[in-house]
């Protein structure tokens, strides 16, 4: 159910850490850090794949499954559980988030309950499947990328300007302190792979992919500063922006509607997968994937339907100091992970056994 | 067996598709009023007037020719006025499909203009790729015009301005555009002026009746404004130095005077300009490169001899090359007296020094351009 294979690992790494930097954040970082903003992502980017090794390196030896089975399931619990508050903390800002995109480019003036509901009704159903069809729908969903670029190629107008980028770090790097105080929850966020059984065969296909998520990360946030300029600040859902390519509605239609697709497709995998963690870790609660990632989903929608109702509230309390908290399970669970499993495993008791095969 | 069940069932929904598609229900398209310009006026202190082009579809006979009709409200604000629309006709307006945004005079010389456009970009009701246009008088008066050539106003406006193309004394911009240069360091942002001339209408046959007359739109001036002042229109100095300095330009003509006073009509097929910042002498280079090619050469003094030639001297080359030179260096100095940073200088400077320029006044900058003409 949780099997993930190299291939699929690659998409799913390539996707996860850019997803949900390419909608609210953009527009966020360069409010506060201007146009350091791509500098800074990239750097985001890049600690984030640090997490990403230590996750593989524990995963190879077993992933939080190794861990019940060799200290038990107070162990395990005791493990996972913080998770819950990462995925939860998350969740609340990255639905509010898909909400406000879909509210802004697809549906005009419509109350947000039904989309909240739909959403995690989806994400529910896919965190049910697994991780091994969360990879699968990733990996089918990475041929829209090819199809963006090419119709962009085709009918773009696009005009850049690049000399927007040139000023970075014009009021010293006091800019990257101030992103790192608000923006680190959009970081690290490749816990819930600790759950996957990952088969890799090749590990130079991941670090090939890594280092094309950051590269892609800051790519587009470059075309997106060169676009907006000193305006960027003011725009919202950057990728579907982006990928209009400078066009207008025409008779080939609107070319960011394939970019709306990928995007909400992906954040819903994204969101899936945090929830197939939590379907994990119910497990050890004694109760069936279903039923523990189904009361999950409850909470979750009670919460965004009364408590944490639009974007900027969900921003509100996900960068408050809860954030550091978020932060430090996420960059300390791998790691504590990593020193349960360089501990030597107890051997099991040898029985004795006679001659004629049974125990003395 | 599994996938050959698969291709069955695919082949399966599409031919249901093909066949059944003509049964999908088309109430939803017809619910509503899709919109094909937008113009703006600013008639009175607080309220806003919104001119919508709407599309009605083919067919209905009792409608305008270009099935397009146009609908107009006042309100408060867009979305009021817009609302009003949709009350009156019972439509949902829908912006996707509105390529065109007219702002009236009024409009451009409010202090308001900026916070108008803003909501249309940061709303993502409209494309933020629109052609931005302003106009004489009444944007209203544009949108409900009947026009020469083109289905409707909003189309005919698309034509003119070219959807892709720049020519040399017709400058584009968009939504985007000019929010983002609002924002710039100098905040001066340009936008294409327009005015229309009433022409015959179609010849008309000794027993129709007479019509009415219809229009053309000239779009060979620019409005310029910083942040929220607007600054004025220039003609061909202002739409040639802008389009030859920060444009692309597809197609331009211009006309120099040749060695004995024969009038040279010149084409422009490429331009490239390459700019460079020298923040110790305050100064910007500008090698502007074009290149282009002898179209047509008149000789009023009825002298063939000036005509009959398949090339043009040096001097008629550097001709061309210095009455540009004034040209787009009268208009920086026009606008740089006034403190509108229509190149975007300041912001250049400041891109390039961030720590040394960003108080750079834009009256001490200047501009030092050269025009290179190469025939093709």
């Amino acid at each position: 159910m949780n099997d993930v294979n190299g291939k699929q690992l690659s998409v799913m790494i390539f996707f996860i850490p850019l997803i949900f930097k390419m909608s609210m954040l953009p527009s966020y970082l360069h409010r506060t850090s201007g146009v350091d903003g791509y500098i800074i992502v990239g750097l985001f980017a890049l600690a984030e794949f640090l997490q990403l090794w230590a996750v593989l390196f524990v995963c190879e030896r077993g992933g939080m499954n190794g861990i019940r089975e060799r200290y038990g399931n107070v162990v395990y619990l005791l493990l996972s559980c913080p998770l819950l508050l990462v995925i939860g903390v998350k969740s609340i800002l990255f639905v509010t988030e898909i909400v406000n995109y879909l509210t802004t480019f697809l549906f005009y003036n419509v109350i947000d309950a039904p989309i909240v509901l739909s959403l995690l009704l989806v994400c529910f159903y896919f965190a049910t499947k697994g991780a091994r069809s969360i990879a699968r729908i990733f990996e089918l969903t990475l041929w829209l990328l090819p199809v963006i670029l090419l119709m962009g190629l085709i009918f773009g107008e696009t005009t850049l300007q690049g000399e927007y980028l040139l000023s970075v770090f014009a009021g010293g790097g006091s800019s990257i302190l101030t992103a790192i105080g608000k923006y680190l929850v959009y970081t690290f966020d490749f816990s819930p792979l600790l759950f996957c059984n990952i088969k890799v065969k090749r590990k130079i296909g991941i670090g090939i992919f890594s280092l094309f998520s950051i590269l892609v990360t800051m790519g587009c946030y470059m075309l997106f500063y060169c676009r907006y300029g000193r305006a960027s600040y003011l725009m919202g859902c950057a990728f579907a922006r982006l990928a209009s390519f400078d066009t207008v509605i025409t008779e080939v239609g609107s070319l960011d509607w394939i970019s709306c697709i990928l995007w909400v497709t992906t954040a819903i995998l994204n969101l899936s997968l945090k929830l197939n963690a939590v379907a994990e870790i119910s497990t050890g609660f004694r109760l069936k994937r279903h039923w523990g990632v189904g009361l999950f989903t409850l909470l979750l929608a009670f919460l965004l339907l009364k408590v944490w109702v639009n974007v900027d509230k969900a921003f509100t309390m996900a960068s408050s100091g809860i954030q550091y908290v978020v932060f430090g399970i996420e960059v300390a669970l791998p790691f504590i992970m990593i020193i349960l499993y360089s501990h030597p495993q107890k051997k099991e008791p040898v029985c004795a056994v006679n001659v004629n095969g049974s125990p003395r | 067996m599994r996938r050959k069940r698969k291709w069955i069932a695919t082949l399966i929904a599409i031919t249901l598709f093909l066949l059944l598609g003509e049964f999908l229900p088309e109430e939803p398209l017809r619910s509503k009023a899709m919109v094909v310009g937008f113009g703006i006026d600013y008639p009175k202190d607080q309220t806003v007037s919104i001119h919508l082009q709407i599309l009605t579809g083919s067919g209905n006979k009792t409608e305008t020719r270009s099935n397009t009709r146009m609908l107009s409200a006042e309100g408060s604000t867009l979305g009021e006025a817009a609302y009003k629309i949709s009350r009156e006709s019972g439509l949902s307006v829908s912006f996707t499909h509105c390529n065109v945004v007219l702002i009236g005079e009024s409009l451009l010389k409010s202090p308001v203009l900026y916070a108008t456009l803003n909501y249309l970009v940061s709303s993502a009701y409209l494309s933020d790729n629109a052609c931005l246009i302003a106009c004489q008088g009444s944007a209203g008066d544009y949108l409900s015009a009947p026009v020469g050539f083109g289905e409707n106003a909003g189309i005919y406006i698309r034509e003119i301005i070219g959807m892709y193309d720049r020519f040399g004394d017709i400058v584009g911009t968009t939504v985007r555009k000019y929010v983002v240069d609002y924002h710039r360091l100098g905040q001066t942002v340009w936008i294409p002026f327009m005015t229309k001339k009433a022409i015959d209408p179609i010849i008309p046959t000794p027993s129709s009746d007479k019509k009415e007359d219809d229009y053309l739109f000239e779009m060979n001036k620019v409005a310029v404004l910083t942040k929220d002042r607007f600054i004025g229109i220039w003609e061909e100095n202002g739409t040639v130095g802008i389009n030859c300095l920060l444009n692309k330009i597809s197609k331009a003509q211009f006309r120099s005077d040749g060695d004995h006073g024969e009038k040279i009509d010149w084409y422009v097929l490429k331009n490239k300009s390459d700019l460079r910042y020298d923040l110790e002498k305050k100064t910007v280079t500008a090698e502007l490169k074009l290149q282009a090619l002898v179209k047509e050469i008149i000789d009023y003094s009825g002298n063939s001899a000036h005509v009959d030639r398949l090339t043009v001297t040096d001097s008629e080359i550097a001709r061309l090359e210095s009455m540009l030179t004034d040209l787009i260096t009268s208009f920086y100095l026009e606008t740089q007296s006034k403190n509108a940073d229509v190149f975007g200088f300041c912001e250049a400077f400041f891109d390039r020094y961030p720590r040394r320029a960003k108080d750079l006044p834009l009256s001490e900058i200047k501009l030092d351009l050269s025009v290179k003409v190469q025939l093709t």
